[in-house]
């Protein structure tokens, strides 16, 4: 494969990677700077990946993995900051969500699913990947794979429900 | 698409049973701008999918397609190579053209070098003089 190729199908992938991003790690800017980094690394081991036969999965594993080093880092640094706003550490995330212009209505939905069952409904219902490639991003098996996608549509479901009949609109 | 048919990939849908194929529809049916009474619940979370898909990376593109300045820088080094080539051609073929005064120089060298093969001809007979004269010395013999 020659470079062409290789950074076509790289770039192929970059919206994906940075929804991806995005939904891990919330902000437009970092879910940026993940995206940037994550290519840097891709091409300097183009060698070794151009072997592979699902770059994009492989890219998409990247990402999924430096979001998470991101998260725990940031986690850790703000283990102390948590500590002393600990009543206000639960409303924060609500407040930060409703603040954020950019921020999408899907959000709105999933935040309050585990992490993995967000990631497994991003790959599927926003990337359309197959049960095979999401376990291979994910890193989970396939069965796995199918019950956090049903666990997280009902529930998704549920909250569609209950929003219709309390006559909240929580699309727009 | 029949009604019927919609409600039942709904309903898979949210078990996590739909095929790739029967989400593509139930999207094309969810992002019309009117559903059935009884889905318009759903509605909302399929354009919230619709709508996080319109999201694009619009960040610096961190790996620069090298290939193409390469090949400039490539091009460029042939040119320059090529021209060089003819020039130094230039050069020598200058270099292998005679000027006039040459040209007059060698022809005159060749006629001196065939002047001075007739005289060592001639050098040549003046050697059997010399032996002619030699042997009538031995015939007149005055003492």
């Amino acid at each position: 494969m020659d470079e062409r190729t290789y950074l076509k199908r790289i770039l192929n992938v970059q919206d994906s990677m940075f929804r991806l991003a995005k939904r891990l790690l919330t902000s437009t800017e970092e879910a940026e700077d993940a995206v940037q980094e994550v290519i840097t690394k891709l091409w300097a081991n183009m060698i070794q990946i151009a072997t592979l036969s699902n770059i994009e999965g492989y890219a998409m594993t990247m990402t999924k993995n430096y979001c998470l080093d991101r998260l725990k880092s940031k986690q850790a640094s703000q283990l102390r900051l948590v500590h002393y706003h600990h009543d206000k550490a639960t409303t924060s995330l609500d407040k930060q969500i409703d603040a954020r212009d950019s921020v999408s209505k899907l959000m709105v939905f999933m935040k309050d699913l585990p992490e993995q069952q967000q990631l497994v409904l991003q790959l599927r219902d926003i990337e359309q990947y197959d049960f095979e490639t999401i376990a291979q991003i994910t890193e989970l098996s396939e069965g796995a794979v199918r019950v956090a996608l049903s666990r997280a549509r009902k529930k998704i479901k549920a909250q569609l429900i209950k929003a219709h009949n309390h006559g909240i609109e929580t699309g727009s | 698409m029949e009604l019927k048919q919609v409600h039942k990939y709904v309903d898979l849908y949210f078990e996590g049973q739909t095929t790739r194929e029967q989400e593509v529809v139930l999207m094309d049916y969810f992002t019309q701008p009117v559903v059935d009474a009884n889905l318009v619940q759903f509605k909302p979370y399929f354009e919230a999918i619709a709508d996080e898909r319109r999201q694009t990376y619009k960040g610096k593109s961190p790996v620069k397609p090298a290939s193409k300045t390469k090949w400039r820088r490539a091009i460029a080094i042939a040119a320059i190579a090529i021209f060089g080539f003819f020039m130094t051609q230039i050069n020598t073929t200058q270099a292998i053209q005679p000027s006039p005064e040459e040209i007059v120089f060698e022809e005159f060298k060749a006629h001196m070098y065939f002047v001075s093969q007739k005289l060592n001809k001639g050098h040549e007979g003046l050697a059997h003089i010399e032996t002619f004269n030699q042997t009538t010395n031995k015939f007149i013999k005055t003492d």
